[in-house]
């Protein structure tokens, strides 16, 4: 069946933006979007979950910066970022 | 319920443990894993995290990666810098002489009636943040 909702403008610039990212039909994304919480509704993490998805990025972000180059940190990148303009 | 609008310099911090406050962003992350605590930031700070990972890494995806799975963990309010942000941001950013990068994240902060988390001088010292170590004593 066909249906019209209205959405808030930023919300759907959002949600193309991700869909082509992803090479995916809004519509595509619609349905399981729908699916998903009618079979499915999400539950919030616990603390508990929170904690260990945290310590498995923890890890993940550790594996990655294995393969880093030598050079300022990621924060020192944001640092120099945030100052060129005033530095010149 | 605690909002916390946090930094692009914190995120990044956690990621690396050559950096001076590795050690502190983690612990803070950690910290604010608490139920009662919501976590916020401008769509501009999952920029910053994105393209300063990547840079750091010479890898895209990674940074890509990186950025998208700590912000899905905190299950993240990213807010939209619309036009109405970006005029309120005008006003906060002159009135205490700011960045424009810093002055969207002080406007979400006070929008949000929540508290700005920063490894940025300038933040902390012009625009009312407090830095996790700061915030991670005060919560002792």
């Amino acid at each position: 069946m066909k249906t019209t909702i209205e959405i808030p403008d930023d919300l759907y610039r959002k949600v193309k933006a991700k869909s082509a990212l992803e090479g995916r039909a809004v519509r595509e994304v619609t349905i399981e979007l729908y699916r998903e919480w009618v079979e499915d509704p999400p539950q919030r993490d616990s603390a508990d979950t929170k904690l260990q998805r945290l310590e498995a990025w923890f890890k993940m972000a550790d594996e990655a910066m294995k393969d880093a180059p030598p050079g300022p940190t990621a924060r020192e990148i944001i640092e120099e970022d945030r100052n060129r303009l005033e530095r010149r | 319920m605690t909002v916390l609008v946090v930094d692009a310099s914190v995120w990044v911090a956690a990621a690396e443990s050559n950096d001076r406050f590795w050690a502190l962003s983690r612990d803070f992350l950690n910290a604010a894993t608490k139920p009662d605590i919501t976590v916020a930031v401008p769509e501009f700070a999952e920029l910053e995290v994105a393209c300063a990972l990547a840079r750091r890494l010479r890898n895209p995806s990674a940074g890509r990666r990186l950025c998208g799975e700590v912000l899905q963990i905190f299950a993240v309010h990213v807010h939209s810098t619309d036009t109405a942000t970006l005029r309120s941001a005008v006003t906060v950013g002159t009135g205490q002489f700011l960045r424009a990068g810093d002055a969207v994240y002080a406007t979400l902060a006070k929008r949000e009636g929540a508290l700005l988390i920063s490894w940025d001088h300038e933040l902390v010292s012009r625009a009312g943040a407090i830095t996790p170590e700061q915030w991670l004593k005060d919560q002792s």
